[in-house]
């Protein structure tokens, strides 16, 4: 049973060998999918490219039917999987700063990283202002301590909140998804003639 | 007009990929996957060894510092070293590897590189309030179903497209 890590004793180097394997996977993924191109990136919201709202939309359905499909099987124990809090107005700022951000640079931390490891020097100069960015945020700290720490409702799911069985969010996700990668072959069909 | 994807592979198929790795990651380790929360451990590490008793009991970074820990014993830190070697090898065998600088027609490698530091500071500051990205809000935090990640998702997806208004002749 899942989480294997968590719920065995398994020594440090295994542990830190299968991270970074994992890291790895992913940064191919992220490579092959195309996240390296600024192109790609920004026409998810220049409305000229949807690949990123492709990947990462069957990503989410895929993960989410997958991991909650395993809880109620029980392979993996959900109780001992990370639910981070939300800190929904917190959060809130940190989106819309986000798409700020994502515009400006053209990418998004992860995939800044992956473009810099295909040699593409702009993405250097994301991650050094990220860094800045950092010391920022942390320097500054007790002047938006009252915003970072507004809206917390605790660890909260849309199915506890609406009181409805995980499968009912579930199902409308994975339609609403399946209605938007129509709509984005649709859009791309129609913009490519 | 040809599209440019014969690169790439396809983005369902990449999609499927980065959900079952993701569904790997939870299976494994308990937890999805990340990339912010690299860069924030790494900065304060950079700055540490000029005033260690400042930043081991700073309001923000103190955190990271508790219990005899260091910031970059982390899975994000470890999970962010393999990105960076996946992503290399995976540009390199592809032949997507290249040296250069991506930037939209007309814009000076000047602008480009003063647009993309400003626009790495707001993303970082960003993701200190939604408490992660695109891959530890939206896709892992999203797959869980999280009220403040779906949150995060939508408000990025409303302010993504308004700045793109403005920036368009940045990139095309």
């Amino acid at each position: 049973m899942g989480p294997i890590f968590k719920l065995n004793d398994i020594s440090f180097s295994v542990y830190v060998i299968f991270v970074i394997l994992i890291g790895m996977l992913f940064g191919i993924i992220l490579e092959r999918s195309g996240f390296i191109s600024t192109k790609k990136l920004t026409g998810t919201f220049l409305f000229d490219d949807f690949t990123v709202v492709k990947v990462m939309f069957v990503g989410i359905v895929v993960a989410m039917i997958g991991l909650y499909f395993l809880a109620d099987i029980n392979v993996i124990n959900i109780s001992k999987v990370y639910f981070g809090k939300t800190y929904w107005i917190s959060q809130l700022v940190g989106g819309l700063l986000f798409g700020i951000g994502f515009m400006l640079t053209g990418y998004c931390p992860g995939t800044s990283v992956v473009a810099f490891a295909s040699g593409s020097l702009d993405a250097l100069v994301v991650l050094l202002g990220a860094v800045a960015g950092m010391w920022f945020f942390g320097f500054g700290f007790s002047l938006w301590e009252g915003l970072y720490k507004a809206g917390n409702i605790g660890k909260a799911t849309l199915p506890k909140a609406l009181g409805v069985n995980h499968w009912v969010i579930i199902i409308f996700i994975t339609l609403a998804a399946g209605g938007m990668f129509y709509a984005a072959e649709w859009w791309e069909k129609k913009i490519a003639e | 007009m040809k599209r440019n994807n014969e690169k790439f592979i396809d983005p369902y198929i990449g999609g499927a990929l980065l959900g079952l790795v993701l569904l790997l990651t939870f299976y494994l380790f308990g937890r999805g996957l990340g990339a912010s929360g690299f860069f924030d451990r790494l900065s304060v590490t950079l700055l540490h060894p000029f005033a260690p008793n400042f930043f081991e009991h700073h309001h923000y970074w103190g955190k990271y510092y508790r219990h005899g820990r260091v910031p970059l014993d982390n899975f994000l830190v470890y999970l962010s070293i393999g990105v960076f070697v996946g992503g290399f090898l995976s540009s390199f065998f592809a032949k997507t590897f290249k040296i250069r600088i991506q930037k939209g027609p007309g814009m000076s490698n000047r602008t480009r590189f003063i647009w993309a530091f400003v626009g790495g500071m707001v993303l970082a500051i960003a993701t200190r309030f939604s408490r992660g990205c695109t891959s530890g809000q939206a896709l892992t935090g999203g797959s869980e179903l999280l009220i403040g990640s779906w949150v995060f998702a939508m408000a990025f997806f409303i302010s993504g497209p308004v700045t793109g208004i403005f920036v368009k002749k940045f990139w095309r």
